[in-house]
C-alpha cells in the first residue's frame, strides 16, 4: 500500500516538499507537456514522459498513476458519444498511450467516462471544520442545468458505449502491463445533465467489472464519491472489489452527506471512519496508492501546502498503524 | 487525551487555522504582554490572559497550558543560581503566577530548570532531515568546551538543593491554585552542559525529582524527543512508569534521530521512536492531557510553518483516533 499525491508542479521546491513529506509516488496529468496534440489530445509522447520521470528521479519520486485526459474535446471525448470514425481514432490514441505507459513503467492508468463529468458543484464555501472552504453539491440547485455540450443519454446507450471502449482498451492494457482504474461517476446521481449515471452505485460498478472480465479492469475507488452514494455501505463496497483485486487506485478522501446534498470535508471529519476503511484495504491486500483529494482550503494557505500536508500526515499515520509504512 | 499546539501572539487567521486543524487546546506564552514587568519578569497578568482567551473563544480554543518564562534574566532566573538575593522574590512571583493561572482556568504550568538551558544546537546538514528538510543537530563534541557567558559551574547536589527549594515552595501553591506542574526535563540530556550538572537528564533523575517533592501536582512535560535523546533510555518504559503514577501533565509529542552525543530533530514519523507504540502506552496509563507537536522540521516553501504543523497535528490526530480518543 503506497502513499502518493497528485503532482501539481515540478519545481524544485515543490518536489522537495513532497520528498520531505515522504511521498514516493505521484498521480500525474500534465497533459500540456505530455500529449502530442494541443487540447490534451493525441497520444502520450514517450520522450515527454521520460523527461518527466527524469525530473522526478533525483527526488526518488515515481510516476505511478496517469490520468487520461478528461474534459470537453480532449483525447477520447467523442468516444463517449457513441460509435464514429473519430471515436475509433481516439480509442486508438488511448491504446497507444497505454502502450507508452507500459513501456515506461507506469503501473496504473486512470480514466473517466462522462460527458457532463464532475458537474454541478457549487463554489467553495466555508462550511468545513473551522470554516475551511470546500465545494458543495446540491442536486436541486442544478438538476435542470446542463453544460452546453451535454446530451441526453440513456443507461443502455451509456453501457453500450462504455463496453465498446473497454473491449478495445482492456486487451491493450493487459498486453502493455498496465492496470486500469476507472473513476466512477461523481456526483453519483442517477441522472446528471441528461446523462444516465451508470457508474453511480454498487450495482453499476459490479456490472462494469462483469461486462468486461479482465484482471486489469478495475477502479479508482474514489472513496469520497462512494460515500456520496445514497444508501451505500462504503466498507462493504471496498471489501467486495478489493477481494476481487479490482481496486487499482484510491482517492482517500471523505465527505459529509450524500446525494442529493453533500460537502467535501477534511479527511478525518467526514462520514467514513478512515481507520476502519484502511483496515479493509489492508485486509483485502490492496497494493497500490492512496492519494489525498479535494483537500479543504485552509486559512493563510494559498498554495495549499498545509492542507495537503495534513492529509498526507493522516494517511501516513494510518498506513503505519496497519503495518504498511 | 487531546491534540494541541503551542502559540504566541495570534491573529484571527492563526486562530482559524487552528480550528481547521481541529486544535482546541493550546499552550500560551506571549510574555512581552502577559507578564507584569519587562523582559518576561514579574507576575502573569490576569487581564492579559483573559484578553487572549476572549480572542480564542469563538474558535473554541482553550488556554490549557502556560509556559513560565525561560531564559536569561527572566522571571525566576536568579532562583536557579541558589541562595541569591532575588531568589525569594522571584519565587513569590512564580507563586502569584500560579494563582493567576488557576483563577483563569489554565490547567497546566510548564517550567524549566537550567542556566545554559537548551544550549548547543546547530543547524543540521541538509542531508539530515528527510528530503533535506531543515532540522537542527546536537553534537556534544562541538560544544563541550563552550558555554554561554552567564553559565556557572554547578554540581549535582547543588542543583538538587536549588530545585528542591523551588519545588517545595511552588508545589503547595499549585495545589491550592488547582494547577498541575509540568517540568521539562533537561534538553540536551547530557551529563554536563556548560558547567551544569544535568540532573534531569535520565530516568533516575526524573524519578528522584518526583520522590523528593511528593505531590499530586508535581509532574512532567514528557518531552518525548528529549527522552529519546537520552542514551540508553527505554522511552516507552519511562512513559509507562510516570504515566502509571499520574506524573505526566503535558507531552511534547516529537521525535529525534540518534541520542546524546549526536542527534538530529526529525519528522514525527521519522525518528527513533514508533509514535504509535508510544500513543498506545499513553492510552494504557490513562494520560488525560494534551499532546503538542514540537520542533517540527520546516518543509520546503513553508514560510509560515503551517504545513509543517499541519503534518504533525494530522499524524497525532490519526493516532488519537486509532486509540479511540478522537
Amino acid at each position: 500500500m503506497k502513499l502518493a499525491v497528485g503532482l501539481r508542479e515540478t519545481s524544485d521546491e515543490y518536489l522537495r516538499f513532497l520528498t520531505q513529506l515522504g511521498v514516493p509516488y505521484v498521480k500525474f496529468d500534465q497533459w500540456k507537456e505530455l500529449m502530442s496534440e494541443p487540447g490534451a489530445r493525441g497520444v502520450m509522447k514517450p520522450e515527454a514522459l521520460r523527461k518527466l520521470q527524469e525530473t522526478l528521479k533525483p527526488y526518488e519520486i515515481q510516476t505511478y498513476v496517469f490520468l487520461l485526459p478528461q474534459g470537453p474535446n480532449t483525447q477520447y471525448w467523442h468516444a463517449r458519444f457513441g460509435r464514429s470514425p473519430e471515436a475509433d481514432l481516439e480509442i486508438e490514441n488511448v491504446c497507444e498511450t497505454l502502450r507508452v505507459c507500459g513501456d515506461y513503467g507506469v503501473p496504473v492508468v486512470e480514466w473517466t467516462w462522462s460527458i457532463p463529468d464532475v458537474f454541478g458543484r457549487i463554489g467553495a464555501a466555508p462550511v468545513a471544520r473551522g470554516g475551511a472552504t470546500v465545494p458543495r453539491f446540491d442536486y436541486d440547485l442544478i438538476k435542470d442545468k446542463r453544460p452546453p455540450y451535454a446530451v441526453d443519454m440513456s443507461a443502455e446507450q451509456m453501457w453500450e458505449n462504455i463496453i465498446y471502449f473497454m473491449e478495445r482498451i482492456v486487451p491493450v492494457a493487459e498486453q502493455a502491463g498496465v492496470q486500469l482504474a476507472m473513476h466512477h461517476h461523481d456526483p453519483p446521481t442517477a441522472v446528471l445533465a441528461g446523462e444516465a449515471r451508470i457508474l453511480s452505485n454498487f450495482a453499476g460498478m459490479k456490472r462494469m467489472i462483469e461486462e468486461v472480465d479482465s484482471p486489469v479492469n478495475g477502479f479508482n475507488i474514489c472513496q469520497g464519491t462512494l460515500s456520496e452514494q445514497a444508501g451505500v455501505d462504503v466498507l462493504a463496497v471496498i471489501r467486495y472489489f478489493g477481494e476481487r483485486g479490482k481496486i487499482n487506485h484510491c482517492h482517500f478522501r471523505n465527505v459529509k452527506g450524500s446525494v442529493p446534498v453533500y460537502d467535501e470535508a477534511f479527511i478525518d471529519d467526514g462520514d467514513v471512519d478512515m481507520y476502519e476503511a484502511m483496515k479493509v484495504y489492508k485486509a483485502v491486500g490492496y497494493r497500490h496508492c492512496f492519494i489525498p483529494d479535494h483537500c479543504p482550503g485552509m486559512a493563510g494557505d494559498p498554495q495549499r501546502r498545509a492542507t495537503v500536508a495534513y492529509a498526507v500526515g493522516y494517511i501516513r499515520a494510518l498506513l503505519h498503524v496497519v503495518g504498511e509504512l | 487525551m487531546k491534540v494541541g499546539d503551542q502559540i504566541g501572539h495570534v491573529t484571527e487567521e492563526d486562530c482559524q487555522f487552528l480550528a481547521q486543524l481541529g486544535v482546541h487546546h493550546v499552550r500560551i506564552t506571549s510574555w512581552d504582554t502577559t507578564m507584569s514587568e519587562p523582559h518576561a519578569c514579574g507576575v502573569l497578568k490576569a487581564d492579559e490572559v483573559k484578553k487572549l482567551q476572549k480572542m480564542l473563544k469563538p474558535y473554541q480554543i482553550e488556554t490549557y497550558m502556560f509556559l513560565l518564562p525561560q531564559g536569561r534574566d527572566t522571571q525566576y532566573w536568579h532562583a536557579r543560581f541558589g541562595d541569591h538575593p532575588l531568589r525569594d522574590q522571584e519565587i513569590d512571583n512564580v507563586c502569584e503566577t500560579l494563582k493567576v493561572c488557576g483563577d483563569c482556568g489554565i490547567s497546566v504550568v510548564e517550567w524549566t530548570w537550567s542556566i545554559p538551558d537548551v544550549f548547543g544546537r546547530i543547524p543540521g546538514p541538509n542531508t539530515a532531515g528527510r528530503g533535506g528538510a531543515q532540522v537542527s543537530r546536537f553534537n556534544y563534541d562541538l560544544i563541550k568546551d563552550k558555554r554561554p557567558e552567564y553559565a556557572v559551574d554547578m554540581g549535582p547536589e547543588e542543583m538538587w538543593d536549588n530545585i528542591i527549594y523551588f519545588m517545595e515552595r511552588i508545589c503547595p501553591v499549585a495545589e491550592q491554585a488547582g494547577v498541575l506542574l509540568a517540568m521539562h526535563p533537561h534538553d540536551p540530556p547530557t551529563e554536563w552542559l556548560a558547567g551544569e550538572a544535568r540532573i534531569l537528564n535520565s530516568f533516575e533523575g526524573m524519578k528522584r525529582m518526583i520522590e523528593e517533592v511528593d505531590s499530586p501536582v508535581n509532574g512532567f512535560n514528557i518531552c518525548q524527543g528529549t527522552i529519546a535523546e537520552q542514551a540508553g533510555t527505554d522511552v516507552l518504559a519511562l512513559i509507562r512508569y510516570f504515566g502509571e503514577r499520574d506524573k505526566i501533565n503535558m507531552v511534547h509529542f516529537r521525535n529525534v534521530k540518534g541520542t546524546v552525543p549526536v542527534f538530529d530533530e526529525s519528522f514525527i514519523d521519522d525518528g527513533n521512536v514508533d509514535m504509535y507504540e508510544a500513543m498506545k502506552v499513553y492510552k494504557e496509563v490513562g494520560y488525560r492531557h494534551v499532546f503538542v507537536p514540537d520542533h517540527c522540521p520546516r518543509l520546503a516553501g513553508d514560510s509560515t510553518h503551517r504545513a509543517s504543523r499541519a503534518y504533525a497535528i494530522a499524524y497525532i490526530r490519526a493516532l488519537l483516533h486509532v486509540v479511540g480518543e478522537l
